[in-house]
């Protein structure tokens, strides 16, 4: 029967009063934790994901768009340009590397993403199994869509266009005649990519028959009969003549699904023809072959510079072009921090007044349980407990409380980051995760042992002053 | 075993009480009506007053020479009171209150020495037992066992059978009686219940 013991039982004959102490504890901790963990993470998420790059150059439009989709990819991918136009930035000297980004098609929300081996230096990421894509349509897969989708080497599936509202080609329309083979999978990198598909760039070309339309935000889709038209120029499918192909195009990127319905009910013959027919690497090169420069069009282009002077010349020439946009990751993410700060401010302010409420709740419990407890102090007296030790058991009894609050407090905030996790990372297209353990928990234990010390201390001063004669006395 | 000499005790802006000396190696009833002085005395006896003047000796240690948590500790060690009304510490069992006793005073925890007090006093089997649950007369056999837990010099016993009816008055007296042979500890009742009066061979009135 230690002091840590006679101060728990004493807290546990008190459950109502030493229990909403707790949870006030726990409440102001897990507010201050979720939003200094959501705000860590995030924060890292950003940093690691920008993956040192410098700069990234799109179509005209929005740059923190540019930025959300190109790097994080969060936000709807911007419009497309045009490889070949993108040469002074591509062979500039003051670039060490450029590398392109072709969005436009999912998997079961997962972004599939057209780009060369470099992509994935960016992050650092290792092939767990299998290999690096080579040739189009081999897709190299993150872990976590491996993992989320039970997808191996050798799966087969078919991307659908658009980013993935929905989980299946039901409402987005999947390229069916197109399939990409799993040829690779990403060991976890705790980056975007453990979330993406990667495929080479080449493979968006073919899927979207190398014309991509001028329209819409990144790669259109090719109808049915587009697709089939452009296989009449390999001789492979001639049995199929479209003259309304032209009115697909005017319609272009409005995805309405009765119009896509009605293209199927149309050609409904040949569909079934084409269904589990895998290209053959001729098709693809065939296809490729027929794509001229104009038409070999990507989403952006994540730009390395070489040399610190990149920054003062390169946005600048891009800004000049009419088409193009350049955006620096840092810049923009960098608002999007400055519009979270605030509301994570409100939060910590909102929990720091918790805890003086839970302090205070603590003091109050202590100091009505000690107008019970005065014979009992007396009493300790004189079974041969000395002042100093009756002190200590009423500051164990604050310090215990406010540990079980911290507790419970980093209990309650890492498993619900843990649980909110599993919303997050399919809009973030990462995983938080509830197992980060920051030191500014520790500094939050020692702010709670504290607030535990300081409320216990005015209570236990008055137990240690307690007179046993006078006590007895009266009790 | 307990002595004093020239004990004298003012109250704060009161008058000035004036002792008998006693000298007490078995047992010792003192005897006195309401307001003169029994509690004051039994405190002073048990270091928790200290007196204005004159000396109280327990096993050839003389209180005034211990002060702070020495005094505590020799308190917890060497005297055990029982108090007219049993209080004890409501959050512990019958059991934990008598382990509490024996940590407080140093003494290493043994359980089978509390169940084996208990077992004399006939209330082994309130071991486990919160102090609410108990009846008044088991509630003071406990503050007795409480008292002798730690092998006393001196037991002291403030009016321990006012609240009592007569038989459970006589089975406390005798139970404090044979606690304190057995154990070698001198007894003072202190009291102004006049059924204790036949009980005891050493009597003082105040």
């Amino acid at each position: 029967m230690n002091i840590v013991k006679l101060s728990w039982k004493n807290i546990r004959f008190r459950p109502l009063s030493s229990g909403l102490s707790i949870l006030l504890l726990a409440t102001g901790i897990s507010i201050i934790l979720i939003s200094v963990l959501t705000e860590k993470q995030l924060q890292e998420n950003f940093e690691r994901n920008a993956g040192g790059i410098d700069l990234v150059v799109g179509a005209k439009g929005s740059r923190l768009q540019l930025v959300l989709s190109s790097i994080y990819h969060i936000d709807n991918p911007v419009g497309n340009i045009n490889l070949s136009k993108l040469n002074f930035v591509t062979k500039n000297p003051f670039v060490k590397s450029a590398i392109p980004i072709a969005l436009g098609d999912s998997y079961k929300s997962h972004r599939i993403v057209g780009t060369t081996s470099k992509y994935s230096d960016l992050y650092n990421a290792k092939i767990g199994k299998g290999k690096l894509f080579e040739k189009p349509m081999d897709a190299t897969i993150g872990s976590a869509v491996a993992e989320k989708l039970g997808l191996k080497i050798g799966s087969k599936f078919v991307g659908g266009h658009g980013l993935g509202k929905a989980n299946d080609g039901e409402v987005l329309h999947s390229h069916d005649e197109f399939k990409y083979k799993v040829v690779g999978i990403f060991e976890q990198s705790n980056s975007v990519i453990d979330n993406l598909i990667l495929t080479p760039v080449e493979s968006v070309w073919v899927v979207h028959g190398g014309q991509a339309h001028d329209s819409g935000g990144s790669f259109d889709l090719k109808t049915k009969e587009e697709v089939e038209h452009l296989k009449e120029h390999s001789d492979t499918h001639k049995n199929h003549e479209h003259d309304d192909h032209q009115d697909h195009d005017a319609h272009g990127s409005s995805h309405e699904k009765h119009k896509h319905g009605e293209h199927h009910a149309e050609h409904h013959g040949h569909e079934h023809d084409h269904h589990d027919h895998v290209m053959s690497k001729e098709e693809i090169n065939k296809i490729l072959d027929g794509l001229d420069d104009n038409e070999k069009e990507i989403t952006s282009l994540l730009v390395q510079y070489k040399t610190p002077r990149g920054k003062f010349t390169i946005p600048g020439m891009v800004n000049k072009s009419d088409a193009l946009i350049a955006a620096e990751p840092a810049i923009e993410t960098m608002q999007v921090q400055q519009l979270i700060e605030p509301a994570i401010g409100i939060l910590k302010y909102m929990a720091i007044f918790i805890m003086a409420i839970a302090g205070l709740s603590v003091f109050i419990a202590l100091f009505n349980s000690l107008k019970d407890r005065k014979y009992e102090i007396a009493l300790m007296r004189v079974m041969g407990a000395s002042s100093t030790k009756v002190f200590m058991v009423i500051i164990a009894e604050g310090v215990i409380v406010s540990f079980i609050g911290y507790c419970l407090g980093l209990l309650i905030s890492h498993a619900g980051i843990k649980e909110v996790s599993s919303l997050l990372s399919v809009k973030y297209h990462y995983d938080f995760t509830g197992f980060l353990f920051i030191t500014e928990e520790i500094w939050l234990l020692v702010a709670c042992i504290f607030i535990g010390l300081l409320t216990s201390i005015a209570p236990a001063i008055k137990a240690y002053r307690t007179d046993i004669s006078e006590t007895l006395t009266q009790g | 075993m307990i002595s004093t000499e020239n004990l004298q005790y003012k109250y704060h802006n009161g008058p000035i009480l004036q002792f008998p000396d006693l000298a007490v190696d078995q047992e010792s009833l003192i005897l006195g009506q309401s307001g003169c002085g029994k509690t004051t005395l039994l405190h002073l006896l048990a270091g928790m007053l200290a007196p204005s003047r004159g000396e109280v000796t327990i096993g050839g240690q003389q209180l005034s020479g211990l002060q702070g948590s020495a005094l505590d500790l020799f308190r917890g060690k060497n005297i055990g009171i029982v108090f007219q009304t049993p209080h004890f510490i409501k959050a512990l069992s019958v059991g934990e209150n008598l382990t509490l006793s024996q940590h407080l005073a140093r003494v290493s925890a043994d359980k089978k020495i509390v169940a084996a007090t208990l077992e004399r006093l006939g209330i082994s089997h309130k071991i486990n037992k919160h102090v609410d649950q108990l009846s008044q007369g088991e509630k003071q056999r406990v503050s007795i066992a409480r008292a002798i837990i730690n092998k006393p010099k001196v037991i002291l016993a403030d009016e321990p059978t006012s609240a009592l009816d007569d038989k459970n008055c006589n089975v406390v007296v005798e139970l404090l009686k044979d606690c304190a042979s057995r154990n070698n500890a001198a007894l003072v009742v202190v009291t102004h219940d006049n059924r204790l009066k036949n009980e005891f061979s050493s009597r003082i009135e105040l």
